[in-house]
């Protein structure tokens, strides 16, 4: 069966090149979502397995407080994408147990292994 | 004024007081104090001996600093976050362009193309994360571009990647060129060295020769450059040298037994002289 994997990611070029990049490796994809609340919604019905978060959305819900919510209701983990890796950030970003954090600009290398190895925790 | 009987208590107790104190003149603005107190004996009664002295201004101007400084800080933040996310994008472009293309050849032009963003992206990732934003340390530095080239790269598995020497510091402007000076000729040496699945090695060298010069060696031990190497590969090579004019340094192909090497001369470090020195003749 083919893993779900749903993206939260409001820079749409960027959204757009991983939706590419992980249908051709053969996963499901959910979204592209650019704010927290339509991911919500459709999470609790899709039931991905994991969801690839930016950090910063727009709209009222962070990518944390979303990767929160996704991992409270539903145990839905996340794998944070940034371009900020800071001590403040992690610490705010950790209560959501995210699986891996992946930072901006990253290579396909790193997506696929990164992605990889955070099914196989699940 | 339970500050002042404190402290006045502080004075009498234990000599002196010296403390900050924010007074409230009815009728004015609040004002900064810096507060001195002495105990003093006077014809046997003791008293204390108070100076306060208006520093409200001083203070006003020290809290406007540290405003300032912290601003800066959050917006140093802000402009790197922002540079690194436009890079992902432009990675991203042209990403898309490639997997929209059937032609094995476009597609592998494109990935040279962002292997290059890839090294430029390096850079900035290095900057970030350093405490000392104006200069970049070449050996962890270089390591990490060789990781990045190796996850990139088919031949990777088969190619060793080593960097020894010693270790030197790059100006701010250095580092964007080294980047793709380096990541050219290793990309160079990977592409080329190594035909047929045969293994080998790339060993990256730093360290300083005569003169105070700092010097970057890439050199491989594969099969050999055939030809002029200005036909090899010809845009990377025509980047490389243009970078390296860009930071007045110097590249060059030089013999060796095996293989091809490649020497990259950087310019001397300025010795800063403290201006305030004055030089005895």
């Amino acid at each position: 069966m083919k893993r779900k994997i749903m993206i939260v990611e409001d820079e749409v070029i960027t959204a757009m090149a991983l939706e590419n990049s992980l249908r051709k490796a053969g996963y499901e994809v959910i979204g592209p979502y650019s704010v927290g609340e339509g991911a919500l919604a459709v999470a609790a019905i899709q039931r991905p397995d994991l969801a690839l978060m930016d950090i910063r959305l727009l709209g009222l819900t962070s990518g944390i407080s979303t990767a929160l919510e996704l991992r409270q209701r539903y145990n839905i983990p996340s794998i944070f994408l940034t371009g900020q890796d800071t001590p403040q950030m992690r610490e705010a970003a950790a209560l959501s147990k995210p699986l891996a954090y992946l930072l901006k600009p990253y290579t396909d290398q790193q997506l696929h292994q990164t992605i990889a190895d955070a099914l196989a925790m699940l | 004024m339970e500050v002042l009987q404190r402290a006045f208590g502080t004075a009498l107790e234990q000599g002196s007081f010296r403390g900050e104190l924010r007074l409230k003149p009815p009728g004015k603005g609040p004002m900064d104090c810096d507060l001195s107190m002495t105990r003093v004996v006077l014809d046997g009664r003791v008293g204390v001996q108070t100076t306060m002295r208006d520093i409200t201004a001083s203070k006003a101007a020290q809290d406007e600093q540290l405003r300032l400084l912290a601003e800066r800080t959050t917006l140093l933040d802000e402009v790197h976050h922002r540079v690194k996310n436009n890079l992902q994008v432009v990675s991203s472009l042209l990403y898309l362009q490639q997997s929209s293309s059937n032609d094995a050849d476009v597609v592998e032009q494109l990935q040279v193309s962002r292997d290059r963003i890839a090294a430029i992206s390096l850079v900035h990732e290095r900057l970030y994360r350093t405490s000392d934003f104006g200069r970049i340390d070449v050996q962890p530095f270089l390591v990490e571009l060789c990781e990045s080239i190796r996850a990139a790269t088919i031949a990777g598995d088969r190619v060793k990647l080593n960097v020894y020497g010693t270790d030197f510091a790059l100006e701010l402007g250095e580092a964007v060129p080294i980047a793709l000076i380096v990541s050219e000729l290793i990309s160079n040496s990977m592409k080329h060295a190594f035909p047929g699945g045969r293994r080998g090695a790339i060993r990256l060298w730093t360290g300083f020769v005569s003169g105070g010069k700092r010097m970057i060696r890439v050199s491989d031990d594969g099969v050999g450059m055939r030809g002029d190497p200005k036909r090899v590969g010809s845009l990377g090579l025509d980047l490389v040298q243009r970078l390296a004019g860009q930071i007045s340094a110097t590249v060059a192909r030089e013999d060796s037994v095996k293989g091809v090497c490649w020497v990259l001369q950087l310019a001397a470090v300025d010795i800063r002289v403290d201006e305030d020195v004055q030089v005895v003749q």
